[in-house]
């Protein structure tokens, strides 16, 4: 039988950074299984934006820290890409104003240097045609980053340092005795030894490997469009969100340009929906009205996974010392997984996380019903 | 002579060979990730047909009758043609 000491399901980039920065720490026998290619789940469909303007305490926090760990990985890794060019809030309601009034306030008392702009700092911001902006909150530490370059330069970079994934490898189940996880059931029918830890990554597919175990999970399929246009000569730096809708707008560096929009479909529909597009483009063409004589090449859905407060899942899965879960991070999964795979790496190798806040995101909040807070959850 | 093989996204075939050499690639939906081969506006009509005749001389194994699903062909994205945004304008 094959043996491994870290077995790693899921190659996205909760995946991906727990192998990295357990690899960093030195551990060997790293395997990462990919039922499909790297990056084929969330990952390789979301925005790639990264920002640490929520809020909540937890989520505020660990995206400061991931942001630190975005701007190390860009050292680190070749070929990885950070772009800090912030983040801007467009508010167009009175109420809104007020509210990110208050949020700037709550997230600077948390070290995160946001602050409200007038229309007029916004006009000099971004090419904004559009008057209804009575402002907006801008957060210039947050910025994009390519998830397909993330996916490669990780790729090469977890070879370079000895750990082995394996790709259109799926995980069929975990076996355990004796609160321990023993070894996984690979393919049809390869058993796969683990002596140290198994860490499910698998995003929304988590459930199932958990309920194999005997432990339900509460994560739920949130189905999101996304489209991206050909490229074109940058216009647009901030990643921009209409917060009355939810909709958003970012120009990534190879020049294309993804229009996001909230556009609410049933849980396991993941077909193409025309009303998105109309949604997308009607609204952020009103602001950015460049958008309408770009070229659409793509539209693809893909999942948020969401949790009953939309906080993330990272505990170790009760009755089981050495399995651990990470996911339900709703619409931000990507921005968090350098944190989230640093924290791993600690409760793996030190039994507890490095921050009070990784602790809040146990799985028995939602038996106890003390449910973490949240109100700004969009890209 | 350098060999283009994805005209949109500038794709020689010296570098597909490359990192299928050095990065372990093995099969198409990788490559075209790792490569962007076939995310142009052609939507890789030109290209994966291409990388499809290539297919034995890249990754050593025959490609003729087997189905698209096995070779991990990649699946086409619509729209079939790229087309303007204003089209989905409303109002
Ligand atoms: C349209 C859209 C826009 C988004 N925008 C952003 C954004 O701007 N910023 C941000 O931070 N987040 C964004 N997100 C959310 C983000 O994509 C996810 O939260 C994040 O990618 C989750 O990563 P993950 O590694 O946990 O899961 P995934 O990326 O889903 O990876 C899980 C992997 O596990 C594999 N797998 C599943 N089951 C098995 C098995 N049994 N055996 C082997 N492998 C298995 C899957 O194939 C998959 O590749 C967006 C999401 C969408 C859909
Ligand atoms: S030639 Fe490769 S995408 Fe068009």
């Amino acid at each position: 039988m094959e043996q491994v000491n870290v077995a790693i399901v899921g190659g996205g980039s909760t995946g991906l950074m727990a192998a990295y920065y357990l690899a960093k720490e030195g551990v060997r026998g790293i395997h990462v299984f990919e039922s499909k290619y790297l990056g084929f789940g969330s990952t390789g469909r979301c925005a790639g934006g990264v920002r640490s303007s929520f809020a909540s305490n937890v989520h505020v926090t660990l995206m400061r820290e991931s942001i630190r760990n975005w701007l190390r990985l860009k050292e680190e890794v070749e070929g990885l890409e950070f772009i800090q060019d912030g983040y801007l809030w467009l508010l167009t309601t009175e109420e809104l104003v007020e509210l990110h009034r208050r949020l700037a306030a709550y997230q600077n008392s948390l070290g995160v240097p946001t602050r409200m702009l007038s229309a007029e700092e916004v006009g000099e911001l971004v090419p904004l045609a559009r008057s209804d902006v009575l402002a907006a909150l801008y957060d210039p530490t947050a910025g994009k980053a390519s998830p397909i370059k993330f996916v490669w330069a990780m790729r090469k970079k977890l070879m370079e340092l000895g750990v082995n994934i394996h790709e259109y490898t799926f995980v069929r189940g975990i076996r355990a005795s004796g609160g321990k996880a023993r070894s996984l059931v690979v393919d049809e029918s390869n058993e796969v030894r683990v002596d140290d830890h198994v860490l499910i990554a698998a995003g929304v597919w988590s459930k199932e490997l958990s309920r194999d175990l005997g432990v339900e999970i509460p994560i739920k399929k949130d189905p999101h469009h996304l489209l991206v246009t050909d490229k074109y000569s940058p216009f647009l730096r901030p990643l921009v969100i209409h917060k009355e809708s939810g909709s958003y707008v970012v120009q990534h560096e190879t020049g294309s340009i993804l229009v996001g929009a909230e556009f609410p479909v049933p849980e396991d529909d993941t077909s193409l929906r025309y009303g998105y597009l109309r949604k997308a483009v009607t609204i952020m063409s009103r602001y950015f009205p460049q958008i309408l004589s770009a070229e659409l090449l793509r539209v693809w859905v893909g999942y948020y996974e969401v949790t009953p407060d939309h906080h993330p899942i990272v505990d170790v899965l009760p009755g089981y010392e050495n399995v651990l879960i990470a996911t339900g991070f709703s619409g931000h999964g990507y921005m968090m997984a350098p944190i989230v795979g640093e924290e791993i790496t600690s409760m793996m190798l030190d039994g507890r996380p490095k921050l009070a806040e990784t602790n809040e995101l146990r799985l028995e909040r939602f038996d106890e019903g003390k449910l973490l807070k949240e109100s700004a959850i969009f890209g | 002579m350098t060999k283009i093989l994805c005209i949109c996204e500038e794709v020689t075939l010296e570098e597909v060979e490359r990192v299928v050499k050095e990065e372990g690639i093995k099969d198409m939906e990788t490559l075209k990730r790792r490569l962007r081969l076939g995310m142009g506006p052609c939507g890789g009509r030109y290209c994966i047909n291409t990388l499809l005749r290539l297919y034995p001389q890249l990754f050593g194994e025959p490609a003729r009758n087997r189905s698209d699903v096995e070779l991990k062909v990649p699946p086409s994205r619509p729209p079939t043609k790229p087309v303007y945004l204003y089209i989905f304008k409303e109002g």
